[in-house]
């Protein structure tokens, strides 16, 4: 936390939280929407407050702020966060969401509002998101951190290799933040598609849709390579060329997983049914398709009894 | 191809029925007289003996599980050797076999543990009771006439009122559960299938295979609603047309495959509806297969979730979205259920299965999600041909019965949160009995399978499966884009024989030469020399609805039709000659080129079944008979002449064919 120690303004915030009591009862699978504890996000700084400059010198842990060679006028700067930060800068639009990417281009002008998110998972289940609002200078290369909130997360589902759905309750929306090992591609609720190429996705579903809400995502993750050899896939799907996954242990692959977090309200509702799901989306062992001439019985895990004939 | 009784039993699946009922007008089926109707009692004959239902099971299925003592025993409803087979959930033994009457579609067991068969073939629903032990066979107490082809079974939640569906009869009879007499019908559109009732035993839902709906039926009134649950897609940057301000063109897509329904109580009156959003493409645009083509296939897999209160589908669960896995580069993406057979609910892990014919697997569904389809927890690969299930929620196990390869597989679900489980787990399969000689020929059964073997690239080159416009061997209700204009879906079942030349222009010589064109438009790779006569083996043998049409009540107005028919002032009978199976085997021009049609003539259709295949000519410009007889006045034959009574016998004899 280099850069929160530098400055002289951070105040950490500590998330709200609140616990509806009187929830009712749940299935298994996904809490109910009013057992999601409660946070407080900020709004991200306005542009009004800026200052008018930052002097060179000021920094934010995991953010650097590049200078566009590719510009001629040299009017146009880079800003780059890593270790899986997420950046924003500027205004985010309302209904887009608010993190998924990894570095973005501004012009050099004023002093601009900034947030760096960052996803922090201890262990599976248990993390926070941390996030820095700051003030950006692209003429100094310069970020000033102004508040720092940490998010509590809680763990809405745990899908396979360890992947866990975080999310958090803000009014009648619910966060949903999701890890990222690779690149996310994902369906917002109002049908857009978008990439996150950061280390984590958050976007907010509506509580209050009249036809219900829905983020459908998918991407790569780490996870034990299947002992059974691959069946050759049917031609009909489209191939398309696999991204290159980090090296990876021999004993390791990156299969795609799919996570889906919804709400839908019946009639009878008292509160909008929440519904988180993670599944592979991918057959790892290629068995797809049945074909008349494949042989069932190579796929029985338990021997078949054989049909008695009547006599 | 070798006969063989079998061929009776295995392609009664596809299509099987009585007498050509009042499919697209919904006024309700012809009845066949059913043996030993009205000659025995339906009650108990020894009452409190035998198995009982589980808990709230109220719902037919092709398996419905019962409590025999501590055991949880199977009932399976085995339509190609036309039997019961009893069976032990937690051992996969087989206890006995009880031999029915006919077809059987699905079972249900009655608060009281009377066993309810509907016999598809027969018209007519058999009710038996049990046994103390379960292994000996049901005895057989009554048999009950319904509509023609009844396919599903639902009682009411207070167990007084048994209700039935008939498919090819398209009516829900309701039926007094202590006596079996019957209390009322109520029409309803082409193809119905399974229904479910509502928790307040007020409304009954009914799923349809074909037309884009669902009914839903006030038991009170004793009328009828359609739903639509058809579904809008939005599909950002996969929008296969993108208009001049960067936006996309909205595709309604027509809802098709509804055979199942589910639903629970405990997700607050939640129905789910597994079925095929299809986007048949502009019937004023040629294209270049069947359908527009596009980024999006055809044919999209969904679960329609119905609000019971509101009876309206919850707008996400219908609207189709981009395929995430395609933006991700997945390579091998999970295939689509686009042949939906059966479905159940956990309400302790809150999933809905659903049994996918043509991809051998069901999958389990996230059943609170608002969309489950997109929220898919598991799969479970079984064997071919996956028609029933059923879930034991107190045993925590689902049992699944594979028709095609005549297993019977047992699933243990785990503890309640065992849905987080991405894997699914091992699945114990048990053959069934089989009746000596009834065993298919390796023809037809193979032929069944590559019917409905979807995700196939020999088939198509986007999953779609023979069965997918020919739900049950007969049609998907649709007009479809193709290069050479607009194509109706025309239904096989009963029409292949005796009625060449094939397609709507007459080219195709022999079935075979049609389906090598089909497949060409499906971008089918294409079958090996074997499996094409396997295929055409099967479809030219899948079983009609049934050529016994008489219905006594109306014959009277048949005959007259019949006359009006053959008259040479209407002149039907030139063209659909009833010595060449109603059709002259000639193309014709009858004033029906449509915008995109590349030609003017059409051959003659065969009219047999015409009365449940809606709707008409060959881009389905007439929703009605009647709107046909109507309106075509002049292009082929004359009816202007005629009065309402001569137009409505005229119809009654065409319902009959």
């Amino acid at each position: 936390m280099r850069g929160l120690a530098k400055s002289s303004c951070v105040a950490i915030a500590a998330a709200s939280l609140a616990l509806v009591a009187g929830t009712p009862a749940e299935a298994a699978g996904a809490p109910s929407f009013s057992s999601v504890p409660e946070a407080r996000v900020p709004e991200m700084l306005h542009p009004k407050d800026a200052p008018d400059a930052i002097p060179s010198g000021e920094r934010v842990e995991g953010v650097r702020v590049d200078e566009n060679a590719m510009r001629v006028q040299q009017s146009f700067a880079t800003v780059v966060a890593e270790g899986g930060r997420c950046v924003a800068v500027g205004a985010i639009p309302p209904g887009v969401a608010p993190s998924g990417v990894a570095q973005t281009s501004i012009r050099v002008g004023g002093v601009l509002p900034m947030r760096v998110e960052h996803l922090v998972e201890r262990k599976p289940g248990e993390a926070e998101l941390v996030i820095v609002d700051a003030w950006l200078d692209a003429r100094t290369s310069s970020i000033r951190p102004v508040v720092t909130t940490r998010v509590p997360l809680t763990t809405l589902a745990k899908g396979p290799a360890k992947y866990v759905v975080y999310g958090f309750r803000k009014g009648s929306e619910l966060q949903v933040v999701m890890p990222s090992q690779e690149r996310i591609g994902y369906v917002d609720p109002r049908g857009q598609i978008g990439f996150t190429q950061c280390g984590h996705l958050r976007i907010g579903l509506d509580g209050a849709a009249k036809n219900g809400a829905m983020i459908v995502a998918a991407g790569r993750i780490r996870t034990n390579r299947a002992p059974s050899p691959s069946r050759p896939a049917p031609s009909f799907h489209p191939q398309v060329v696999t991204p290159q996954s980090q090296a990876l242990p021999p004993d390791m692959v990156m299969r795609a997983v799919q996570v889906s977090v919804s709400m839908s309200r019946t009639k009878r509702d008292r509160e909008p049914l929440l519904s988180v799901s993670v599944g592979w989306a991918e057959d790892d062992d290629g068995v797809t398709a049945s074909s008349s001439t494949h042989d069932m019985a190579e796929d029985f895990e338990v021997p078949i009894a054989e049909p008695a004939e009547e006599q | 191809m070798r006969k063989s009784v079998a061929v009776i039993g295995l392609v009664a699946a596809a299509t099987a029925g009585l007498a050509a009922g009042c499919g697209s007008t919904g006024r309700g089926g012809a009845e066949a007289k059913a043996p030993g109707v009205g000659e025995r009692s339906c009650g108990r004959v020894h009452p409190g003996v035998g198995a009982k239902p589980l808990a709230g099971a109220r719902q037919g299925g092709v398996v419905a599980l019962a409590k025999a003592g501590d055991k949880t025993i199977a009932y399976v409803a085995d339509e190609d050797d036309g039997n019961i087979h009893t069976v032990d959930v937690a051992t996969g033994k087989e206890l006995g076999t009880t031999q029915l009457g006919g077809t059987p579609s699905q079972v249900l067991v009655s608060a009281d543990g009377r066993v309810v068969v509907a016999l598809r073939d027969k018209a007519a629903i058999e009710v038996l009771e049990p046994a103390a032990d379960p292994s000996q066979p049901l005895a057989s107490l009554c048999t009950v006439p319904t509509p023609v082809e009844p396919v599903a079974l639902a009682t009411t939640p207070d167990d007084g009122t048994l209700l039935v569906t008939s498919a090819w009869g398209a009516a829900l009879t309701a039926y007094d559960v202590t006596s079996m007499g019957r209390a009322y019908e109520v029409p309803l559109p082409r193809e119905p299938r399974s229904l479910v009732v509502s928790d307040d035993g007020k409304k009954a839902f009914v799923a349809h295979v074909v037309g884009s709906r669902m009914s839903v039926v006030d038991l009170a009134a004793k009328r009828a609603r359609p739903v639509d649950v058809g579904g809008i897609e939005e599909s950002g940057g996969f929008r296969r047309k993108v208009n001049l301000f960067g936006g996309g063109e909205e595709i309604e897509r027509r809802a098709c495959q509804g055979f199942a329904l589910a639903k629970s109580t405990d997700l607050s009156g939640r129905i789910f509806a597994p079925q095929v959003l299809v986007d048949p493409g502009r019937a004023e645009e040629r294209s270049e297969g069947y359908g527009s083509g596009g980024m999006n296939p055809p044919e999209v897999a969904a679960v329609a979730v119905v609000d019971e209160d509101t009876e309206q589908p919850l707008g996400e669960s219908v609207n189709v979205k981009p395929d995430v896995r395609q933006m991700v580069g997945v390579a091998r993406p999970r295939p689509a259920c686009l042949l939906p057979r059966a479905a159940a609910i956990d309400p302790a892990s809150r999933s809905l299965f659903v049994s996918c014919l043509g991809i051998d697997t069901v999958i389990e569904y996230d059943a609170a999600a608002a969309d489950p389809q997109r929220a898919e927890r598991r799969r479970f690969a079984v064997t071919a041909g996956p028609t029933g299930l059923a879930v034991d929620a107190e045993g925590r196990r689902l049992v699944v019965w594979s028709q095609f390869d005549r297993t019977l597989q047992i699933a243990p679900l785990g503890a309640k949160d065992a849905a987080s489980e991405a894997d699914a787990p091992a699945i114990v399969r048990v053959g069934l009995s089989r009746k000596a000689q009834t065993a298919a020929t390796a023809d037809l059964e193979l032929g069944r399978k590559l019917f409905h073997v979807s995700g196939d690239a020999r088939i198509s080159n986007d999953g779609r499966a023979c069965a997918s416009c020919h739900p049950d061997g007969r049609d998907d209700a649709l007009t479809w884009a193709t290069p050479e204009g607009p194509r109706q879906t025309p239904m096989l079942a009963g029409r292949l024989a005796k009625t060449a030349p094939y397609g709507w222009t007459g080219r195709g010589d022999s079935v075979e030469a049609h389906l090598s064109e089909t497949f060409g438009r499906l971008g089918g790779a294409g079958l090996a020399r074997r499996e094409i006569d396997a295929l055409i083996a099967f479809a030219t043998s899948l079983r009609p609805p049934q050529a016994e049409t008489r219905n006594d009540s109306n014959d009277v107005l048949v005959q007259r039709g019949k006359a009006i028919f053959h008259s040479a002032q209407t002149g039907c009978g030139t063209c659909h000659r009833e010595d060449g199976a109603w059709t002259d085997h000639t193309a014709h021009d009858v004033s029906s080129r449509a915008d995109a049609d590349v030609a003017a003539t059409f051959d003659t259709p065969s009219l047999r079944f015409v009365g449940g295949t809606a709707p008409y000519f060959h881009d389905g410009r007439y929703a009605t008979l009647r709107s046909l007889l109507i309106d075509a006045d002049g292009k082929m034959g004359n009816t202007k002449h005629l009065s309402k009574d001569e137009l409505d016998a005229l119809e009654a004899y065409m319902r009959s064919l």
